[in-house]
């Protein structure tokens, strides 16, 4: 039973909430409190999936209490249920928050998402990379983009199409504006799968706090340990042009892109899990002995891509692009339901391009039985012939001077 | 400058050493000269005369002494003249010419002695010499033919030639004759020693007396006469007229150098002259120059003022120094809309507002008293109808003693500014209510979110209910056709009541609905407190409850203060205050936020909760509504500047700076009440807002 906090000063909304969600009463530990401080101590009494907050309170505030359970409780997902309309409030709740729902939400809507949350708990299973993942508020994007993306958001008459070209080659940036424009402040209910769409809605205003005030592009490359980014970020970028030309022409495009460019979002992750708090996230130490213990279940069960999929989750990108992620080594474990072609795409692209790179064994790794049920045998060839142009162009792209 | 000065100074000593020259220079007085050569010359011609005259005596060619009178007289007379020396002759050559002149009179002098002698001697001679031939001839006529008498008279005869020998000799030197005749007398006088008893003895003793005498005097007289005429009178008078002559010679010299250097002094003068003269042409050309210049300066800045006078979008004019207008340009008289004639003068006056005649003129005539450069607002209405509202300045011009030359006054056109005031007072309304909306949103935001909890509950509880009631019904009616007994019945009916929980259902049902209202109900205040606040334009006072509409602006502005302060309100009775109630509650919507703020600022690091107060009471004819907060209060320095326009102390973004300054004029301007405040650093402020009951006033201003 997952047990869950709410925090509302306000009691009629506690009591709202409780009516509510009664009906989940046999399924969650439902707790009610007025505030922060009350909060805490409940946490203290027992560790809590998931926090639900308001923001605006006395004495202390959503953000802060966010704070103080990111470092006390950083594997309790965070999730922010405020009325506030200004975009001040979202940003102050960047960092600390996993989640933002605004009020008034629809209880049906707080259920899918706690259930969802609850869920990926079952995904990732072990809790000092959860605890990791939970403490992480960004993750590290390669300083060239951002400096490109200052200078272009600096630059006056600036449109969203060239922020968008930038923001969409760096898996980094492109995961957290997905996060931002999938909270319940720009109403898009958590189905926003777009990367230009993301920027797009943002805007440009608002892109510019985000680079200018906030730290959450500020990561730097070391906060992922030892590794080395470009070859991570190469891989991503060609994944995601890939996807993009499967699905050219279709409406899927966009978030086939996206999903190619963030697939392997889970190495990162982990590097940076691994790599422990990276000086200003001021998130809870883990301790010196955790690295082993991180990288020791790494085995068959949990990958990088339950990694990855685990944070998405959190960070609330929509559904399909978690699961799609989760699974796309291996999709056969995945329920048949109706469309899988993103997830047979991904699992292909990613397939062909470890071949076309070279990579022996990739081909082996595709899930014959998965995708002759999930996607006809003429569109696979397509696809393997489409990746083979790719790598064509992109070789030719290379020997140019 | 300064090589004129010299030249003018050279000048003036040339001039004065010049003038010294003149001065000292005697001049050739012609007359005096011409007298005293005359003097001289006469002297040199009555010496000659003298001689002459004596001469022609000695030898009786003249028997009268008349000429020596007259000789003598004008002698006299050229003698005083020449003792008056003429100017012209220096001092020492003076003396020297006084000393020949007192020579030539003491010769003069020592002449006429002799001449004296000469008269006398001449007299006894003329005497023996007329005499003797006569004596002689009646001698030698009684004298007989003896030989005694013819002896005697050979020797009369002898004497008689030898007398005659005597006086008619031509010989200067008659010694010869002299001693013939002696001899004669000598023979004579023999003759008598041998003959003495002669009848004739007697007469020949006297004869020879005679011929003695006439010997011996005519002796003397030419001893006088050489002695007269050796008198060095022709010398001294020569050497006097030398003397003269050189001293007229020195004088003339002198003048001649005194002229020269006269003509060099001119020369000097005028060069110097000339030099000065070119020096002033030059002086006084780049003199016309320079007034040349500068008139084209003047004239260009006449010109640029006039195009800046004429180009200003500000209306410009200027007036003498007792206030008539001599001056307008372009923007006045579009200001005045008179055409530019009638601007003059005090005609201006005719264009004024009638409602601004009588304090304008009383502002207009203050000035000039006290130079006082308030601003002063006023209107216009030019002929065509529009109505101008003008912000008009004035400032004295003085000249360099201070006195007053005249105005300068501008004349600014506010109309527009004043219509884009009242639109930005509308702005920052729109603004305040915008960021308002944010607050209000949340403020909605949270009873929407659990009335609409509850009516999900409301709506799974019924679903529930009505399940429970469909099994209800199922028992009964099983236990109506008797398929069901009562004890599986009642296990049924709980076990149903158990899943449908229907005992929380009809716990929480009942407070879902009053939830559900209630918030139905905060969201209804707000929403009329929003239509309350916003109220909609008012273009006349209006009598209004300000308690309530306070209540009305505080609701809305909760979310502004709520986590930040507790608000406390002490509202005390109040009639109904004629007001623009929007307005009004805009200033105090704008206080209250500040409020806020200022609490928010000074509580930052602590997380305290101030308090706000709020009271409104009745006081001398004036609704007052004091809006205390536990802020920081406001530092001495800025205190006079939070009611400025764009004024803030808040980041960049946070705020335009416009309420307060909104607050006033509302408050001020438009109420004709009073804004104040008192702060106390550390522990808060307090404004007071001051509104007339008495209306009355205000509210025939607004209209008119």
């Amino acid at each position: 039973m997952n047990r869950i906090l709410f925090v509302d000063d306000e009691p009629g909304i506690l009591d709202g909430l409780r009516n509510s969600l009664r009906r989940q009463r046999h399924r969650w530990e439902m707790v009610f409190v007025a505030s922060g401080t009350e909060a805490l101590r409940e946490l203290e009494k027992a560790p809590c999936d998931l926090v639900v907050t308001d923001m605006r309170m006395p004495l202390m505030d959503g953000a802060e209490l966010l704070r103080r359970v990111k470092a006390g409780w950083p594997a309790t997902a965070r999730i922010v249920l405020s009325g506030q309309a200004e975009q001040e409030a979202i940003l102050r709740t960047l960092p600390v928050a996993h989640q933002f729902l605004c009020k008034p939400c629809d209880p049906e809507q707080l259920s899918a998402v706690i259930d969802r949350s609850c869920r990926l708990g079952a995904l990732l299973n072990h809790d000092p990379l959860r605890r990791a993942i939970g403490a992480l508020d960004s993750l590290p994007c390669l300083p060239r983009h951002r400096a490109a993306l200052e200078a272009t958001l600096a630059r006056p008459g600036t449109g969203l199409a060239e922020v968008g070209a930038i923001v969409e080659r760096d898996p980094a940036l492109s995961v957290k504006l997905l996060q931002l424009v999938n909270s319940g402040y720009f109403g898009s209910g958590g189905t926003q799968c777009s990367i230009r769409q993301a920027v797009t809605y943002l805007g440009l205003e608002l892109l510019r706090t985000l680079v200018t005030d906030t730290q959450v592009f500020a990561t730097p490359p070391t906060a992922s340990g030892g590794m080395d980014l470009e070859p991570w970020q190469r891989h991503s970028l060609r994944m995601a042009r890939l996807m993009r030309r499967f699905f050219a022409g279709e409406k899927l495009a966009e978030e086939a892109y996206a999903l190619g460019l963030i697939h392997d979002v889970g190495e990162v992750v982990l590097a940076a899990a691994l790599a422990g708090p990276h000086g200003r996230s001021g998130t809870a130490p883990i301790a010196s002995g955790a690295t082993a213990t991180l990288r020791e279940p790494l085995n068959a069960d949990v990958g990088h891509a339950e990694v990855g999929a685990y944070l998405l989750g959190i960070w609330g990108l929509p559904l399909s692009m978690v699961e799609a992620v989760t699974h796309h080594h291996r999709p056969s474990a995945l329920a048949a339901n109706a469309d899988c072609r993103l997830l047979a795409a991904l699992h292909t692209a990613d397939a062909l391009l470890g071949s076309c790179a070279g990579e022996a064994g990739a081909e082996h790794q595709l899930d014959t039985a998965f995708l002759a049920r999930a996607v006809p045998a003429s569109l696979l060839e397509q696809w393997r012939r489409i990746a083979m142009d790719e790598a064509e162009e992109e070789i030719a792209r290379e020997q140019m001077p | 400058m300064n090589r004129l000065k010299l030249a003018t100074a050279a000048t003036v000593l040339l001039l004065v050493a010049a003038g010294a020259a003149l001065l000292s220079r005697q001049g050739l007085d012609d007359r005096d000269h011409e007298q005293f050569q005359e003097a001289l010359q006469g002297l040199k011609q009555l010496d000659a005369g003298f001689n002459k005259d004596l001469l022609r005596v000695r030898y009786a060619l003249l028997s009268t002494y008349d000429d020596f009178l007259a000789n003598e007289r004008d002698s006299a007379q050229a003698l005083d003249t020449l003792a008056r020396v003429p100017d012209l002759v220096g001092a020492g050559e003076r003396q020297a010419i006084l000393d020949g002149s007192a020579e030539t009179k003491s010769l003069l002098a020592h002449r006429t002695r002799l001449f004296e002698r000469f008269k006398s001697q001449n007299a006894v001679v003329t005497n023996s010499r007329h005499y003797l031939p006569f004596a002689i001839q009646q001698l030698l006529e009684q004298l007989g033919p003896d030989t005694a008498d013819r002896e005697l008279a050979t020797s009369l005869h002898a004497l008689t030639a030898s007398v005659l020998a005597v006086l008619t000799s031509d010989n200067s030197d008659r010694t010869t004759e002299y001693d013939e005749a002696l001899s004669s007398a000598r023979r004579l006088q023999d003759w008598l020693t041998r003959h003495p008893g002669h009848p004739q003895a007697g007469a020949v003793g006297s004869l020879i007396s005679h011929a003695h005498t006439l010997v011996s005097g005519t002796g003397k007289l030419d001893q006088l006469t050489r002695e007269l005429l050796a008198l060095p009178v022709a010398t001294a008078l020569g050497k006097l007229s030398h003397t003269y002559e050189a001293a007229v010679g020195g004088a003339i010299q002198r003048a001649q150098d005194y002229r020269r250097m006269l003509y060099l002094l001119a020369g000097l003068l005028l060069l110097l002259v000339a030099y000065a003269v070119n020096l002033l042409r030059n002086a006084n050309q780049s003199l016309e120059r320079r007034v040349q210049e500068r008139t084209a300066e003047l004239a260009g800045s006449e010109r640029r003022f006039r195009t800046l006078a004429a180009a200003a979008p500000v209306g410009i004019f200027l007036t003498d120094a007792s206030g008539a207008v001599v001056y307008t340009n372009l923007a006045a008289q579009a200001i005045t809309g008179l055409p530019p004639e009638r601007n003059l003068g005090s005609g201006w006056i005719s264009a004024l507002h009638p409602d601004d005649y009588d304090g304008t003129l009383a502002w207009w005539r203050q000035l000039g008293e006290q130079a006082d450069d308030r601003p002063w607002e006023c209107r216009f209405r030019t002929p065509d109808g529009q109505t101008r509202n003008v912000l008009a300045r004035l400032a004295a011009v003085h000249d360099e003693q201070g006195a007053t030359l005249g105005y300068v006054g501008t004349l600014e056109d506010i109309t527009e500014r004043l219509r884009i005031t009242s639109e930005l007072h509308q702005a920052q309304k729109l603004e305040s209510v915008g960021r308002l909306a944010a607050g209000v949103a949340h403020e909605i935001n949270t009873p929407v979110q659990f009335v609409s909890d509850s009516c999900h509950f409301i709506r799974d509880g019924l679903g529930d209910l009505r399940g429970l009631v469909q099994e209800y019904r199922d028992i009964l009616a099983a236990l109506g056709e008797g398929s069901l007994l009562a004890p599986a019945a009642l296990d049924r009916a709980r076990l149903a009541e158990q899943r449908a929980d229907l005992d929380y259902l009809l716990d929480n049902m009942p407070t879902a609905v009053e939830r559900s209202l209630e918030g139905l109900q905060r969201v209804s205040t707000i929403v009329r407190s929003m239509k309350e606040f916003a109220h909609p334009d008012q273009k006349e006072m209006a009598h209004a409850d300000l308690n309530q509409a306070i209540l009305s602006t505080l609701t809305i502005a909760r979310n502004e203060y709520k986590y930040i302060a507790e608000l406390k309100t002490e509202l005390g009775e109040l009639p109904p205050v004629p007001c623009f109630l929007g307005d009004l509650n805009q200033a105090v919507l704008n206080i209250v936020v500040n409020a806020a703020h200022a609490i928010a600022d000074f509580n930052l690091a602590s997380g305290a909760t101030g308090l706000i107060t709020v009271r409104t009471r009745c006081e001398n004819q004036q609704a007052v509504i004091d809006i205390e907060d536990s802020g920081g209060g406001i530092p001495d320095a800025i205190r006079d500047k939070i009611f400025d326009p764009f004024f803030t102390t808040k980041a960049v973004g946070k705020g335009t700076g416009q309420g307060l300054a909104i607050a006033r004029s509302v408050v001020v301007d438009k109420h004709h009440g009073s804004l104040s405040v008192e702060s106390w650093p550390g522990s808060g402020s307090c404004f007071t807002i001051r509104v007339p009951l008495d209306g009355d006033t205000a509210l025939t201003t607004e209209l008119a």
